[in-house]
């Protein structure tokens, strides 16, 4: 028996802070409050109607107290949730629960970093297993690297499948003003780039930057008075099967299998029902076994679906609409913009990246080394 | 040496395996179930009833990648699936690191000690593979 939250809980507001290198003087707490208060501004919602508070962080150990204390806010539901990458898309289902339960009124989500200007003296939470380390290899990317090379092995994805992924999140980025990169990217480039875990080059590796978001959610009946068409979460699952590669059943399949199972199953909507994908891209085998477990294709058809512009702008499977990680912005933990995206997206706003039409989105977190897998869906107010 | 051995918090019943040149796995004295990492409960059924086994150590190469970093030879990681059905990381040794292929046959060829063992921090001695000789 699950809990059914399906329409339950729907994002008012959502912000970035400032994006891509902010200087040395700021700090992620710094970020936070830029995002939260972009966001209240957004909804017309003040801080003191927030009583809920969710956050994760490599900066701080107790995440959601630090900012708390920041911004002045005294919650009575506090979240600190850490599953790497993912955890922001799992503070929405935890949000949804504690909001359908009356725990809180009005959660708020954030996430701050200031990776990129403090490279160098980088904040790492790694958690290295005893069984793995003596071999060296280089935390994350050199477990994305082997199941990347696992799944081209089994069904024969190409190098340049895995570069279309950057390709093609290159294109959503340049109609993105706030991405990081925009130059214009070919497969060619990705695949001659610097070698840095075979198969990845540099161009195979998400982005190092600076940057956070806000996310405010509520139930319905409050989001009503406010001045933004609320984003109804329609569906949320979450799942984990290991930690450490070396445990991972089999690398060509994730835990996605099942987060995606119970939203679909939550939100009574199939693979084919969803219009955007916003997937959390670490690296460009990531959205190739996403979109297999999340069921957009079959498994092992992932370098195909990706190639000949399928996922891109204009494309019939558009995944990653703002440039993704590997393009737009990665801070280190990227789940909360998968949110921000794929609600921007239902809302419409966003412009020349704007999918047509898009009444249904998908934004999947990913954290660790494909370890937490949380699926949630989200739909515009006709969706319910 | 299993029921001697099976006293023995895990991480140190590795550590004194791997200086005895040997890689330890376990098997599930109720539900057979094959394990490693070593763990004081079987993470199949939960038994404490589990037991420490010598590999034979001969596997195949489940995948690998090489880190390419700079300031030293490019390196190769791999993840071994053991005949006796667990899987480990490791490294392959004596063979260009373009030849060390997903599918590859291996044994285990050395263990190298390392000065200070921190068990806990992952600084154990360091089992190695090499391509699997005749018979």
């Amino acid at each position: 028996m699950s809990a059914n939250l399906r329409g339950r809980a729907c994002v008012v507001a959502v912000a970035e802070s400032d994006l891509g290198e902010v200087g040395p003087h700021l700090s992620a707490a710094d970020l936070m409050a830029q995002a939260l208060d972009r966001a209240l501004a957004e909804c017309g919602l003040t801080k003191a109607d927030v009583d809920g508070l969710f956050s994760s962080s490599a900066y701080y150990q107790m995440a959601s107290v630090e900012p708390a204390e920041y911004l002045g806010i005294r919650p009575r539901y506090t979240d600190s949730t850490t599953l790497g990458g993912s955890s922001f898309v799992s503070h929405l289902l935890h949000a949804a629960v504690a909001l359908d339960r009356g725990a809180c009124d009005v959660a708020a989500i954030l996430y701050g970093s200031t990776q990129r200007s403090d490279s160098g003296r980088l904040v790492s939470t790694a958690n290295w297993l005893p069984y793995e380390r003596p071999y060296e290899p280089r935390m994350p990317v050199s477990m994305y690297a082997m199941a990347a090379q696992r799944h081209m092995h089994e069904f024969g994805t190409t190098r340049e499948q895995l570069a279309e992924v950057a390709v093609q999140a290159r294109r959503w980025a340049r109609l993105n003003p706030k991405a990081f990169a925009r130059d214009p990217l070919t497969v060619e480039e990705v695949s001659g780039a610097r070698m840095i875990s075979e198969p990845f080059t540099s161009r195979d590796c998400c982005l190092v930057t600076d940057g956070g978001g806000a996310v405010i959610v509520t139930r319905p009946d409050r989001a009503r008075d406010l001045e933004r068409e609320p984003v109804h979460l329609l569906g949320a699952g979450e799942a984990h099967w290991h930690r450490h590669i070396s445990q991972m059943p089999e690398l060509t399949t994730t835990a996605a299998t099942e987060s995606g199972a119970r939203a679909y199953e939550m939100a009574g909507l199939r693979p084919g029902d969803i219009d955007v994908f916003e997937l959390y891209d670490a690296f460009t085998i990531n959205p190739i076994v996403f979109l297999e477990d999340l069921g957009a294709c079959a498994k092992g058809e992932g370098g195909p679906f990706v190639s000949g512009g399928n996922i891109g702008p204009g494309g019939a499977c558009p995944v990653n609409t703002n440039g993704g990680g590997l393009s737009y912005c990665h801070p280190g933990m990227y789940g909360i913009f998968t949110i921000i995206e794929a609600v921007r997206q239902v809302r419409g706003e966003c412009g020349e990246r704007q999918v047509d039409g898009a009444r249904v989105a998908l934004a999947h977190g990913s954290g660790g080394v494909f370890s937490t897998q949380v699926t949630s869906i989200l739909g515009g107010p006709e969706t319910v | 040496m299993a029921d001697g051995a099976a006293m023995l918090p895990p991480l140190k019943a590795y550590q004194d395996a791997l200086d005895n040149g040997e890689i330890i796995y376990q098997t599930c004295g109720d539900c057979e179930r094959v394990a490693f990492y070593p763990r004081l409960v079987c993470p199949e059924c939960g038994s404490t009833n589990v037991v420490y086994k010598p590999s034979a150590g001969k596997g195949e190469v489940y995948t690998r990648t090489v880190v390419h970093a700079r300031g030293r030879d490019p390196y190769n990681v791999v993840l071994i699936d053991m005949d006796e059905g667990f899987r480990i990381m490791s490294t392959v040794e004596d063979a260009p690191n373009d030849d060390v292929r997903i599918g590859m046959r291996v044994e285990l060829k050395t263990v190298y000690p390392v000065e200070e063992v921190d068990a806990k921090a992952g600084r154990l001695p360091k089992h190695v593979f090499r391509p699997q000789g005749d018979g």
